[in-house]
């Protein structure tokens, strides 16, 4: 994330109504977002859907953003809220699945990823497949953070920003995150002496 | 994993949040605790290959598609944007233009009237009702206006979107607007002239 001072005078002009400056913060910020839905959703309708859906909000609220913050930060915020909301969406909709099953006991679900195995597409090492796949068994609050930190390469104190928590707690989320990885990686017997990273 | 109360402790050192006196006490332990020392190998490949994570599949086309989902919401709240200045000239504008095209309209109909004969003009000015009737026509023509306006709006306004977004790079559109204002005004200027002149030459003689 960069060229914070020109997103600033973007969106100066936005609020003056000028459409192409709008258009070009757009331009800008659709990838980042539509990857963080991605990583989140598993699907790329969605994650579209994101992407348009936290745009029509900043615009909307686009004089209610604090000019003294990074724009990107308040972007990919609202994307980060739209995109748990429609986590706990499609969950609650499993589960009511799950309740009309003939044990009526809830188990844990684990969603599937609805999209082709990037890895494959792009021919990435083994160990970062398998991390992929991993990510997906993470909730969906250490997903966010493990995509924040090392795709959109925020440091800390964005990513509090961007969650709205404390910087211990950002710390304290992905040390939890990387400990579930390590975990469920010894776990499909994929063990350090085998990460040729 | 044989020091789970050091897992945090293992990052931190890795990613250069632990003190200074944390961190040689880490080291220190590390030289005698073999599973420690395998647990931060464990961590630092883990970490330098989060970063290699794949990425999302491409996107063909996502911005004309956000573009073209946002565009009428942009078009639906731009009013809402403008500052003072553009909202005083928008609506001054359309002021002056309304009352040039209702004053060449009300003109030309007076001098059309005028044309009808003298009889019936005649009769017009003098009697209240054939007045009435004659303002309820007019109220009717106006509305009817107003409707027609109401109809071609949003295909005004999409035609004008689809032109904006298809040569937006290539056409000044703010001269144009400019340009495309003074026309009109010109235009309307010519009208009321016509019809101005029109009643100089005597054209509504009949009626008196």
């Amino acid at each position: 994330m960069h060229k914070t001072s020109d997103d600033l005078a973007l969106v100066r002009l936005g609020l003056k109504g000028d459409e192409r400056a709008f258009e070009e913060l757009v331009r800008r910020y659709e990838n980042a977002l539509y990857h963080l839905a991605w990583r989140m959703l598993r699907n790329d309708e969605e994650a579209r859907d994101v992407v348009q859906e936290a745009f029509l909000r900043v615009y909307r609220s686009l004089d209610t953003f604090d000019q003294s913050r990074k724009f990107s930060t308040w972007v990919l915020r609202i994307a980060t809220n739209l995109c748990i909301d429609r986590y706990r969406r499609r969950k609650v909709w499993l589960l009511s699945i799950d309740v009309d099953a003939e044990d009526e006991q809830r188990r844990p679900i684990v969603l599937v990823d609805q999209g082709p195995d990037p890895a494959a597409v792009h021919g990435k090492t083994s160990l970062a497949r398998s991390l992929d796949r991993m990510t997906q068994r993470l909730p969906p609050i250490y997903r966010t953070i493990i995509e924040l930190r090392y795709k959109q390469s925020l440091a800390y104190e964005e990513i509090a920003e961007v969650l709205d928590v404390p910087l211990g707690t950002v710390k304290a989320r992905l040390h939890r995150a990387h400990r579930h990885l390590k975990d469920l990686l010894s776990e499909a017997g994929i063990g350090p002496e085998a990460w040729d990273a | 994993m044989a020091c789970p109360q050091r897992q945090r402790a293992l990052q931190e050192y890795l990613s250069g949040d632990l003190p200074p006196v944390a961190a040689r006490e880490l080291e220190a332990h590390l030289e005698s605790c073999a599973d420690c020392a395998r647990d931060l190998a464990a961590y630092r490949r883990l970490m330098a290959a989060l970063s290699e994570l794949p990425d999302a599949p491409p996107v063909p086309g996502l911005h004309r598609d956000v573009m073209a989902a946002l565009r009428p919401q942009l078009v639906k709240w731009r009013h809402r944007r403008e500052t003072r200045t553009q909202l005083v000239m928008r609506r001054g504008l359309s002021a002056v233009l309304a009352g040039a095209f209702a004053l060449s309209l009300s003109v030309a109909l007076w001098g059309w009237m005028g044309r009808i004969g003298s009889v019936a003009t005649a009769r017009f000015s003098r009697d209240l009702v054939g007045l009435w009737k004659s303002a309820q026509e007019l109220w009717q023509l106006v509305r009817l206006f107003g409707d027609v306006l109401r109809t071609l709006e949003p295909a005004a306004l999409g035609l004008w979107e689809a032109l904006r977004s298809s040569a937006a790079p290539l056409v000044p559109w703010g001269p144009l607007i400019l340009a495309s204002y003074a026309a009109v005004a010109v235009l309307g200027g010519w009208l009321c002239w016509r019809a101005f002149h029109a009643l100089k030459e005597g054209d509504l003689s009949h009626a008196s």
